[in-house]
């Protein structure tokens, strides 16, 4: 009887394996194709045709997913296992190190792999397209002849300019326009009429995971003791997964689960922020008093990762003795 | 079902609360009239009920079907089971229902709120600009129309000050201006006077008639039409010649000095006649206006309302009144209306218009442009020339009332039916020398064509187009959008752009339709124990689950609106939607064969 609940117990951590290599790869995937969907919308002018596959996207990308995957297969991996609960303490600890083996092993090889094979884009720049009308700042702009660019036309050019909030006899006028603006305020965007009808990726979600990965290519290139530092970041994320121990009720796991991971992912991401500028000055000072901290790169974020992540595990454990108690109890 | 209901309804109307409490007591207000304060933050909650519906809906569904799932979960020991063929049936029938009132929120609920918030944000500068108009004609002694302005600008904020002020000292003005002008009984100006109304044999027994009757302009008048309109070989124009000829002879006979009062009223009227043949139709309706405003008696004779009203009908075909202009703006249905007209030449005119309001006029609808600008490029896209007009009249005409020559040379398509005429030139309806002319502008300074009417080369349907266009691609009906999805590269807007919003908006049921299904797979993963309690506490992750919900949603969205490009990019404008349709539901089979494979052992 205990034998075939180990061999339950033991095949079900031996099911997580391929489980997290289909959802990594099935996620990037996925991930890497949406990523050159949108950077060829994103390169498309008004007027010109759409170019549905791009090798080098579906490669850049590659290095713009990866990254974003593997911060969130710690979530990834939760939602599987709380789909496929049970199974004793094997999974648990399969889980364990599988999280250890991903931002032990497979992060930094792919930190090696980016700086070795990512070049630099040298995609050609389309230019804009004579004949519509395209807003620029307040203004409305058409522009009249020739195909121009920022690049091909840096200085300032001739349009006609309506602007609706002039008195109606000069609303429309001939101005000096400077395209490379334009440019800029379609960004990411080549074209402004096509950025106007996609919501633009918001700001803070780029900018938050491609300042996880300055930090993550930092901390690895600045020796083993900071990626450690850095780790212990992934310790938070994964062992978020213990409070999913919690509730009876899976879909409330899934609530936890995502609510605490954006937690934890916001809290490294604000730490550098002003929000918490006054913490980290008044932190620092704890930091300098302990010696064996010094080394590591951010202490006082150290400190509060794996603070956290005892708490999670404690919290974890402690209701899932107290439930097991309390199925012995009903028999179960 | 019913307990997916008594959830979903239960929760949706937990979130408006929520939301009208929220559009309430929080959010920066923009400049607003005090009286619009609780309307404008009545319509920011609703709005952000709308924008949050769609997650709402996708909470309340997954919460209620994973309790309904997990309360009753028998009969599924199987894939594709007879009992989950029947939760099927209530997920489409749910999936339904949000997807039509989600649709709903989006195509009505949002624009129209959307536009009500606009318009009570417009209330403050409408004021401004209604004090500054009638404060610049108070200026100039138009103290009318400063009055009325200054009506309009108390009607909307009668708190405001400065309305009140130029209101009061207009009023005076008015008052005694009234006091030193003479009252006339204007009599009504027949309408509908028409010499096309007849043929040439008609005309010649009118023009006989009249003579007979010693009606000599009318004589005069319907001979000289009849020859007008016959064809050369006509035998009717011989007869009609030696009419106009004898007609004329006796009007002439008149033109000695004027003596006596009916003597100078007869020469006045033969001015009237002679500038009405000449084609000055303005001049000949300022003589007849005149005229008929001097005494009643003449406000009643047959030759000046005949010819007063033959003069404005023919005015009305080159010119209108500045009175019809007045309080338009009130009432505009389009603003910031921009579009190209490329000519044959490979020039561009480029027409802006500031604000166009729809009447329904005798002979169709009729807009007034206001703020019309025509800036003209030449072929190598420099400036040509341009024109602005304070106001415009626009009129649908058929392109049957110009011949070949004419309409090659205005550059009419000859499938095009029906035009817009655009009257530049407005008129005071009584006083001669007051005109509102267009403002003419030449790149070369010899090049100098000042035209009082345009023809718009366009179908007249495009211009409607064109104007609900203004509102932005979102904002458009279906119809319309769908319409001018392949007109948009002649004037100016991207067809990529118009094609990929005509998708967005029209495969969205489908899209929702597709998410509900999917979620139903993921309640019945998650559902509740069949014996688990129901804590009170899970009820507070709920609004946290909304908020996962929306964040979902929105990037599903985004790839939904990314997809649509694709679509496009991937099939024509023309095939796009077939193939869009194809996708969603593809997906959606998919999408329903994944939610009838679920059984038991899927349990919790």
């Amino acid at each position: 009887m205990i034998g075939d609940v180990m061999i339950k117990s033991l095949k079900k951590a031996l099911l997580l394996i391929p489980a997290y290599a289909g959802i990594l790869l099935v996620s990037c995937v996925i991930g890497v194709l949406v990523y050159m969907l949108y950077f060829n919308t994103a390169g498309l002018i008004a007027g010109k045709t759409l170019q549905l596959f791009d090798s080098h996207a579906l490669f850049e990308g590659f290095f713009v997913v990866m990254p974003v995957v593997l911060v969130l297969s710690g979530t990834l991996l939760s939602c599987y296992r709380i789909r496929h609960s049970g199974g004793g303490i094997l999974p648990v600890v399969m889980y364990a190190l599988l999280g250890a083996a991903t931002w032990g092993i497979v992060y930094p090889v792919f930190i090696e792999s980016k700086n070795r094979w990512q070049t630099n884009p040298g995609m050609e720049i389309p230019s804009l397209t004579a004949g519509y009308f395209r807003h620029a700042g307040k203004n409305v702009v058409y522009v009249p002849y020739g195909s121009l660019s920022a690049e091909e036309c840096p200085h300032d050019a001739d349009a006609v300019v309506i602007n609706e909030n002039a008195a109606p006899e000069d609303a429309v006028s001939m101005q000096m326009i400077n395209y490379a603006e334009m440019a800029d305020e379609s960004a990411p965007f080549k074209d402004i009429l096509i950025r106007e009808t996609i919501p633009v990726m918001p700001g803070w979600i780029m900018d938050g995971f491609a300042a996880i990965e300055t930090r993550a290519e930092y901390a690895w290139n600045a020796g083993y003791v900071n990626w450690l530092s850095f780790m212990s970041f992934g310790l938070a994320l994964f062992s978020v997964y213990a409070l999913t121990f919690c509730s009876e009720w899976r879909l409330i796991d899934i609530i936890y689960l995502l609510v605490m991971e954006s937690g934890v992912i916001s809290f490294n991401l604000l730490y550098f922020s002003d929000y918490f500028l006054q913490f980290r000055e008044s932190a620092a000072g704890i930091g300098t008093q302990m010696k064996f901290l010094t080394a590591l790169d951010e202490p006082v974020l150290v400190c509060v990762n794996v603070f956290f992540s005892l708490i999670f595990v404690f919290i974890g454990i402690t209701a899932a003795l107290t439930r097991g108690r309390k199925n012995k109890r009903r028999g179960i | 079902m019913k307990r997916v209901l008594q959830i979903l309804f239960g929760y949706i109307l937990f979130c408006f609360c929520v939301c009208l409490a929220a559009g309430f007591f929080t959010g920066a207000l923009p400049e607003l009239l005090e009286k619009s304060v609780r309307m404008y933050r009545l319509y920011a909650g609703l709005r952000l009920f709308c924008r949050i519906l769609p997650a709402v809906a996708v909470t309340g569904f997954i919460i209620g079907s994973a309790v309904s799932f997990g309360r009753s979960p028998e009969g599924s020991v199987m894939r594709f089971s007879p009992a989950m063929f029947e939760r099927y049936r209530h997920v489409i029938v749910m999936g339904l229902v949000c997807s039509f009132v989600l649709t709903c929120a989006a195509e009505i609920g949002t624009p129209f709120l959307g536009s009500k918030q606009q318009q009570l944000e417009q209330l403050p500068k409408l004021v401004r600009e209604y004090v500054r108009i009638g404060t610049n004609a108070y200026a100039s002694g138009d103290s009318g129309s400063a009055y009325q302005y200054a009506q309009l600008a108390v009607k909307i904020d009668p708190k405001s000050g400065e309305a009140l002020q130029l209101a009061a000292k207009a009023e005076s003005a008015v008052k005694s201006f009234r006091k030193n002008q003479k009252s006339a009984i204007l009599p009504e100006i027949s309408r509908g006077v028409s010499e096309e109304g007849y043929t040439v044999s008609e005309l010649r027994q009118r023009a006989e008639a009249a003579y007979a009757k010693g009606n000599w302009f009318d004589a005069h008048y319907y001979a000289e039409t009849g020859i007008s309109v016959a064809s050369p070989k006509d035998t009717n124009v011989e007869l009609l010649k030696q009419t106009a000829a004898a007609a004329w002879n006796k009007l002439s006979l008149a033109e000695t000095p004027a003596e006596t009062e009916e003597e100078r009223v007869y020469k006045r009227k033969l001015d009237g006649y002679k500038l009405l043949m000449d084609g000055d139709n303005l001049k000949a309706y300022y003589v007849f206006r005149t005229l008929s405003m001097q005494s009643h008696a003449l406000s009643i004779d047959p030759d000046v309302v005949r010819y007063l009203g033959l003069a404005g009908a023919r005015l009305a075909a080159e010119s209108f009144f500045i009175d019809e202009t007045f309080n338009m703006q009130e009432f505009e249905t389009a603003g910031n209306v921009y579009f190209t007209i490329r000519r044959a030449d490979g020039s561009t005119d480029i027409v802006y218009i500031k604000g166009i309001t729809s009447m329904k006029g005798t002979d169709g609808m009729v807009q007034y442009l206001r703020g019309l600008s025509v800036f003209s490029l030449d072929k190598n896209g420099a400036y040509a020339r341009s024109m602005y007009v304070q106001y415009a009249k626009l009129l649908e005409v058929p392109v049957s009332d110009f011949d070949d020559g004419t309409r090659i040379a205005l550059g009419i398509d000859g499938r095009t039916e029906y035009v817009p005429y655009v009257l530049l030139r407005s008129v005071d309806r009584d006083t001669d020398g007051i005109v509102n002319k267009p403002l003419y502008c030449y790149a070369d300074a010899g090049e100098e064509d000042e035209k009082g009417q345009l023809v718009l080369p366009i179908p007249y349907d495009d211009f409607e187009l064109l104007a609900e266009a203004s509102k932005g691609a979102e904002l458009m009906s279906i119809p319309a959008l769908f319409h001018f999805a392949g007109k948009a590269v002649q004037y100016g807007y991207s067809e990529e752009v118009f094609g990929q919003v005509m998708l967005n908006r029209i495969l969205y049921p489908l899209f929702i339709l597709v998410i509900i299904v999917c979620s139903a797979s993921f309640a019945w993963n998650y559902r509740i124990g069949e014996k688990l309690m129901f804590k009170t506490v899970w009820t507070a992750a709920f609004p946290l689950f909304s908020v996962l919900a929306y964040i979902v949603f929105e990037a599903l969205l985004w790839l939904y609106k990314l997809f649509n490009y694709v679509f496009l990019g991937a099939a024509g404008r023309q095939y796009a939607l077939l193939v869009g349709c194809g996708v969603y539901i593809a997906i959606l089979i998919i999408a329903s064969i994944v939610f009838l494979a679920r059984n038991s052992a899927d349990a919790a």
